[in-house]
């Protein structure tokens, strides 16, 4: 049973179709890679499953439990954490206040404690290191420089500790360095247990990291398997340069 | 240390407005005192909804009016004879102001921001209406009597002042309360991306909601004690579309979001507006002066007093922090350089006054 | 049964005058993103102009439209470039209040020159009726209609037969490809706020017409137009059409059957309904939710 499986999904946009008998999985344990020209619906799987957008069809199901049409904020709640193509973070808040919003309290009294309890400020510190923005905790987040940003989100995703994390671009617009450095930071999660799903134009990025990868084409996936595969898989090379 | 400071330079703002009483000998004065505090409540209310969530409610009054009415109505079952009954009442006028705002809650707070705004109006003028038609309730435009208070003279205003004293003590230390808590923190994330926060798992529809009863309960409070302050209530005075804004000028020109700015806004504005309503009085001009200040506020000084006095504060800071790292030797260290170009590109905790921070 | 009638019809012609006048913040809305909640004083400002020609020169006030529909769109324009302009960041919330603060400044003004007197405009119109089945209705009814009818279709041509009005529906659509294709987008907002402006002189002229009013009366105004255009979905100007005639015949019909005080309730009931079910009106845009 795949961790997190997609099956059959349909979407349309009045007469755009975005998804159509769209099927993908993601087995736990692994890095898998989303590959596919623009337009291809990459982002609009990921919105779909993460519940930001409605399916018309096809179900979504995580180890078997279907969760289709489940709000993003339940999404959350399973375990799967996401990132945006259009990096999001909290710009009036601190960079480590935006990481303590991820951080879960249970209870209602809880939440009427103090913002930050000493556990809380180690996690977070933990996590601003990890992603090396340990330096910079107090600053307020909109002040950060892009790369800086897609670390940060990527930090408050980690802090929910969700079992599976889809990436939506995450070396898009940003240099060489923060790239091998994101990768490793993957990888190096990766080996702690976590679950990955990135989708990236970047091909030398996924390649490398990515141990599956699956090429979408106009809503639905053409091709799939080990990277070397696809790579010389003829109908990826004719969706990226045909028509 | 620096909470210490805090701590003291609150009890030394305590301590003078516990003497205040004492100190002032007109009964204009102290009227005027009262209704400031009575403002402050209403605006530090009202800010823990429009300040922490950024839902703007222009329409918040409503709960006033809800209050005096709920005071004046409870208030013909009650005995006055110590004078002090119906401030025991204020409780339960605050949770019968609460309770009004859950079902008014659930149905603004669906919409996006501009329209929230826009139905928060209709909810004070449709408070109006009712105040002035449900006559068997109300008693309609001709108003209804409020328990009158046994004091007399000069010794009528001081127990009001305490009363309202109490209450504004009780609602910065809620207001203080949220703001540092988690609670809080999710609050002031749904105000930047309340999307992005839905996805983190926060629940934004409830912790909406509970601010919006909140604020609620406290402007009540204020309702109930005006009532009794007056003695007689007026359906078009205790649901005034002036006193509505005058309690969110207040709060912006201290400083939306802060938790001592709605305080400071009050206390700057309400003599103003005492004055203008003394003098002006019935004719326009008191209007067109109250318009101008909204709009000069807003136009000028959109972050509020405190914001914009912290943020030159810092900006000062760091002028003399890179100042003197690019002294050394000469040399722009990168750290200093660093800096420099942040604050060059950016501003510092805030955006530059002239503009607004806020989402939609 | 003829009272439910003759409520239908006042319904219809009054609904197409607070069409007239919604139109107006409805397009400012689409255009601008900013909700002029001043429309409500504007309109009142239109009415005492045409009150105050009718009186001090007896000028017919259908023909003093020549005059206040031209003064109000420069009011609009001088309201627009010196405070909506200066809205950076966060327009619409800043304008709610802005506007808010301009309104309290017509009121102020409204009741300095002329008190808070309730007063009506006169004309011959105005007191004579036409039977309708039964009842009788004012002319002013009909004519306001007309007036709305005309003014509307005006303004549909102007925003679909003229180039200027090509420009707005671009920017409507797009600002910033609008930017991108060489459109004056502040011009195109200058001149749109300033015929919602406009447009509010001749609603108010009728309005002023039909109803006693005084300063005050503004905000009831204010009220109805904005329920009215979240009703309809706020950019819409067609849901602004149906959703005034929907609204004025409900609370016409009210009024008869059930009493004139409760049918204002009826349109806050009716809002709050409609809001229940569909959070962005009936011809609303789905604020979705960005990914």
């Amino acid at each position: 049973m795949s961790l997190l499986e997609a099956a059959d999904l349909a979407k349309s946009f009045g007469g755009i179709t975005g998804l159509s008998d769209c099927c993908i999985r993601v087995e736990e344990g692994e890095i898998a890679g989303l590959i596919g020209p623009n337009g291809s619906g990459k982002t609009t799987l990921f919105n779909v499953v993460t519940g930001y957008e409605r399916a018309d069809g096809g179900a979504v199901r995580m180890r078997g439990k279907t969760i289709t049409g489940a709000s993003p904020r339940r999404v959350f709640r399973l375990g799967i954490g996401r990132t945006f193509q259009l990096t999001r973070i909290f710009s009036r808040l601190t960079v480590e206040e935006n990481v303590h919003v991820a951080l879960q309290r249970r209870g209602f009294g809880r939440m009427l404690r103090r913002w930050s309890s000493a556990g809380e400020q180690a996690r977070a510190g933990d996590l601003l290191e990890f992603v090396g923005l340990a330096h910079l905790r107090s600053l307020p987040a909109g002040n950060l420089s892009y790369g800086q940003k897609k670390l940060l989100e990527f930090a408050t995703v980690l802090a929910a500790e969700p079992r599976v994390i889809l990436l939506d671009e995450p070396a898009g617009g940003v240099n060489p360095t923060m790239v091998t450095f994101l990768a490793d930071r993957i990888r190096t999660l990766n080996q702690q247990g976590v679950t990955f799903l990135v989708v990236e134009h970047n091909m030398e990025f996924v390649m490398q990291l990515c141990s599956r990868i699956s090429v979408m084409h106009r809503g639905t996936v053409i091709a799939e398997g080990l990277p070397s595969e696809v790579r010389n898989n003829p109908a990826v090379l004719e969706a990226y340069l045909g028509d | 240390m620096r909470i210490a400071a805090r701590l003291a330079g609150l009890a030394v703002l305590l301590a003078i407005a516990v003497v205040v009483p004492q100190v002032i000998n007109s009964p204009l004065s102290m009227t005027m005192a009262v209704f400031t505090l009575l403002f402050a409540i209403m605006a530090t209310g009202w800010n823990v909804l429009g300040g922490y969530t950024g839902y703007i409610s222009l329409g918040h009054a409503a709960f006033f009016g809800i209050g005096a009415y709920a005071l004046t109505l409870l208030g013909q079952h009650v005995q006055v004879s110590s004078g002090y009954e119906p401030f025991f009442l204020l409780p339960v006028v605050g949770l019968i102001g609460a309770a009004s705002a859950v079902p008014l809650g659930i149905i603004t707070l669906r919409t996006r921001r501009h329209v929230f705004v826009v139905l928060t109006i209709a909810m004070l003028f449709i408070g109006q209406l009712l105040a002035t038609n449900l006559r068997d309730l109300t008693n309609g435009s001709t108003g209804l009597s409020a328990p009158a208070a046994p004091w007399m003279g000069s010794a009528f205003n001081p127990p009001f002042y305490y009363a309202a004293l109490i209450v504004l003590v009780v609602a910065v230390a809620v207001s203080w309360w949220i703001r540092q808590s988690k609670f809080g923190l999710g609050l002031r994330a749904l105000r930047d991306d309340e999307d992005r926060a839905l996805g983190l798992g926060i629940n934004a529809g409830l912790a909406k909601l509970v601010c919006f009863v909140v604020a609620a309960f406290f402007i009540a409070i204020a309702g109930g004690i005006y009532a009794y302050f007056q003695t007689y209530i007026y359906p078009q005075v205790v649901f005034d579309p002036l006193a509505d804004l005058a309690m969110v000028l207040m709060a912006f020109t201290g400083g939306v979001g802060t938790v001592s700015g709605p305080v400071l806004g009050a206390l700057l504005i309400e003599p103003a507006h005492e004055y203008f309503a003394f003098t002006y009085g019935g004719n326009g001009l008191y209007l067109i002066l109250y318009g101008t200040l909204f709009l000069v506020v807003i136009l000028l000084l959109p972050q509020g007093v405190i914001p914009t006095i912290s943020y030159w504060l810092a900006l000062y800071r760091q002028r003399r922090q890179t100042g003197a790292a690019g002294q050394i030797g000469g040399q722009v260290t990168p750290a200093a350089a660093t800096q420099r170009e942040r604050a060059g590109e950016q501003p510092i905790e805030q955006p530059p006054p002239g503009s607004r921070a806020a989402n939609q | 049964m003829d009272l439910i009638y003759g409520a239908i019809v006042t319904g219809i012609l009054t609904g197409g005058v607070y069409a007239l006048m919604a139109s107006g913040l409805t397009l400012v809305f689409g255009v601008m993103d900013i909700i002029n909640v001043g429309q409500g004083a504007l309109v009142i400002l239109g009415a005492y102009l045409a009150y105050a020609l009718e009186q001090h020169l007896h000028l017919d006030p259908f023909l003093s439209l020549l005059l206040t529909i031209p003064a109000l769109f420069l009011v609009g324009v001088v309201i627009e470039v010196a405070i909506i302009r200066r809205l950076k960041r966060d327009r619409t919330m800043l304008s709610i209040l802005v506007t808010f603060a301009v309104a309290l400044i017509i009121e102020g003004l409204l009741t300095l020159f002329f008190t808070t007197n309730l007063v009506k405009i006169d004309a011959w119109y105005v007191d004579n009726s036409f039977p309708v089945g039964s009842v009788y209705v004012a002319y002013i009814y009909l004519f306001g209609f007309i007036l709305s009818v005309v003014l509307l279709a005006a303004l549909w041509a102007f925003l679909y037969r003229t180039k200027f009005g090509q420009g707005i529906r671009a920017t409507v659509q797009n600002r910033t490809a609008a930017e991108l294709i060489g459109i004056n987008v502040a011009r195109v907002e200058t001149i749109t706020f300033g015929i919602g402006v406009s447009l509010a002189a001749a609603g108010g002229m009728v309005y002023g017409a039909i109803n006693t009013f005084n300063p005050v009366s503004a905000y009831d105004l204010i009220s109805r137009l904005l329920v009215i255009i979240i009703l309809g979905g706020m950019g819409s100007l067609f849901g602004a059409l149906v959703a005034a005639l929907f609204m004025l015949i409900v609370e016409d019909v009210t009024s008869v059957v059930w009493s004139p005080v409760w049918a204002t309730l009826v349109f806050y009931v009716v809002l709050a309904a409609v809001l229940l079910v569909r959070a962005q009106g009936v011809f609303g845009k789905v604020a979705t939710r960005r990914q």
